[in-house]
């Protein structure tokens, strides 16, 4: 175990520095509340692609990848993870610049349903999007406390207030454009400490030659490609994944925030082999930890272990320059990510303030999203103490953005889907996935249901994903086919403006 | 039947995406330094 005040100071340091970076940065180019929640047209090629990689990119690469293949069908399992990734990024270069066109002055995924399908819908995103952005955050805060705790003792108290309270204080004061610019700083880290991470490991193992012998001779099928209950895991989580980046705020704000549509799309194309490859590479140590150390996948058994199989074998087989290394890796990928979150639900409320609020000042919002952001980071700093694993609401929200996905998005690209319509297609893909969720929680409330208990499938998650996205998207196609509602698709740009500017004569068409 | 990847696989397998990730790193690098003027 490498020492605690060592771990503590490297943290202290590399937090200190990003937050002089985030405040340095942002200190003159913060003019309204547009710049904080917007900075739209502002990032270049360079900013917008390091931004998406590292946006995505949290201590989460080196705890749930490796876990799948440790645990869920090895390299099969792991590649299909990897692919479920960089899907949404290959979605967004078709959505982004559509989305750009159609709402040039927009903001959020929110405002965007509102306009779209109405009040009903809308509360059903908010919650939905919020919800996956808060489990996110504190998924992330309660990863890297878990891992500081393991590697060198340190009290997760600790971990969770220093760098809540850090990335805090730049994404307070500087909020999207300190988040896009230390974004940046930290992909062009993040990138070779994975490298070097990567190789560094590989010789302390003893080769790749070593490697081979001792994996295959734990468990042959943990490099088997073609492995069936890894590539089924593979599908379903691309599906999980897919869901749950299509709501998520991250994404619509740098959607605007990028120079132009190409920027985006190059953005988004690179961000999308970055992925593939990033989680690619860290899913592997879950693999190469079962060769090494005594990894307990059997999720019922007390002793389970393959969700921290990569910080397990960092603890036994690495050298301690190495574990140093991966604590800075780890420290990077949690401050882009949380930084990201913090921002990108302050701004999901800011821009409905306007309508809840009575002609606020320029100066009134920018403020509220100040406060919205400390509310959400004091909570989320508050979840990852109390909680040992967020992972089964994790696959919740995960559940909630399959079900949403394609109601919420064919809006985007139809005139015949109503709110009615997509509201009733989420809800009832929400049902059938919550069916064969397998989670306690969930099972023991569906069982209590009368006449529900004994009717209850067997829990599946490659049913509960697949059947929340299909029958979705088959009752989308249905409604709108059924529907003859016709909405004019450039009413979402006279109704979405700036919010440094007056309101128009907003929503007065009604919603169909 | 277990299709397992031999060792000469496994070791291309690993020292590609590695060489990938460098090329992401060096083009993403390029790319922002293009955008401040450096190059």
């Amino acid at each position: 175990m490498v020492s605690e005040t060592v771990v503590l100071s490297l943290t202290v340091v590399t937090l200190a520095a990003f937050t002089v970076s985030g405040l340095w940065y942002s200190s003159s180019r913060i003019g309204s509340v547009e710049d904080f929640i917007s900075a739209r047209n502002s990032a270049g090629r360079g900013m917008t692609t390091a931004t998406l990689i590292s946006s995505v990119m949290g201590v989460w690469i080196l705890l749930t990848p490796a876990e799948a293949g440790a645990a869920f069908g090895g390299i099969a399992a792991v590649a299909g993870y990897a692919v479920g990734e960089s899907l949404p990024m290959l979605v967004y270069m078709k959505l982004g610049p559509r989305i750009r066109a159609l709402i040039p002055e927009g903001h959020s995924l929110t405002e965007y349903v509102l306009a779209r399908y109405g009040p009903a819908m809308y509360v059903f995103v908010l919650v939905v999007s919020l919800f996956y952005m808060f489990i996110f955050l504190s998924a992330e805060l309660t990863g890297i406390t878990s891992a500081l705790q393991l590697i060198a003792g340190v009290p997760r108290w600790q971990t969770a207030t220093l760098i809540g309270g850090f990335v805090l204080v730049y994404t307070g004061y500087g909020g999207l454009r300190a988040s896009i610019f230390t974004d940046t700083l930290q992909t062009l880290l993040i990138l070779p400490l994975l490298v070097v991470s990567a190789v560094g490991a590989i010789f302390a193992l003893g080769g790749t030659a070593t490697i081979h012998r001792q994996v295959v001779t734990a468990d042959p099928t943990l490099l088997d490609p073609t492995f069936f209950t890894g590539l089924r895991f593979g599908f379903w989580v691309a599906i999980a994944i897919l869901g749950a980046e299509l709501i998520n705020q991250s994404w619509w704000q740098r959607i605007y925030a990028a120079r132009d549509q190409e920027t985006l799309r190059h953005g988004f194309r690179t961000a999308a082999l970055a992925n593939f490859l990033l989680v690619f590479l860290a899913g592997l140590f879950g693999v190469i930890a079962r060769g090494y150390v005594d990894i307990v996948t059997d999720p019922a058994s007390e002793a389970y272990n393959a969700s921290i199989a990569f910080f397990v074998l960092l603890n036994e087989a690495f050298p301690e320059w190495l574990v140093l290394v991966v604590v800075l890796l780890a420290l990077l990928l949690v401050m882009s990510t949380a930084d990201t979150l913090f921002n990108a639900m302050a701004s999901i409320v800011t821009t409905d303030l306007p309508r809840l609020l009575n002609d606020p000042s320029d100066r009134t919002l920018t403020l509220s999203a100040r406060a919205l952001t400390v509310v959400g980071a004091l909570a989320a700093i508050y979840v990852s103490v109390r909680a040992r694993s967020v992972l089964r609401l994790f696959l919740l929200a995960d559940l909630l953005g399959a079900a949403v996905m394609v109601p919420v998005l064919s809006g985007l690209y139809s005139e015949q889907v109503s709110g009615a319509g997509v509201l009733s297609s989420s809800i009832v893909g929400l049902a059938v996935g919550l069916v064969y969720l397998p989670n306690q929680t969930v099972r023991s409330a569906l069982t209590a249901l009368p006449g529900v208990g004994s009717a209850l499938p067997t829990p599946d998650f490659l049913y509960a994903f697949v059947g929340a996205a299909v029958v979705s998207t088959a009752l989308t196609l249905i409604t709108a086919r059924l529907s003859d509602a016709a909405f004019d698709l450039d009413r979402l740009s006279r109704e979405i403006h700036r919010l440094d500017e007056p309101a128009a004569d907003d929503g007065e068409e009604g919603w169909e | 039947m277990i299709a397992t990847l031999s060792a000469t696989s496994f070791a291309v397998l690993v020292w590609t995406v590695v060489l990938l990730v460098v090329a992401v790193l060096v083009y993403t690098g390029y790319v922002i330094a293009t955008d401040a003027g450096l190059v």
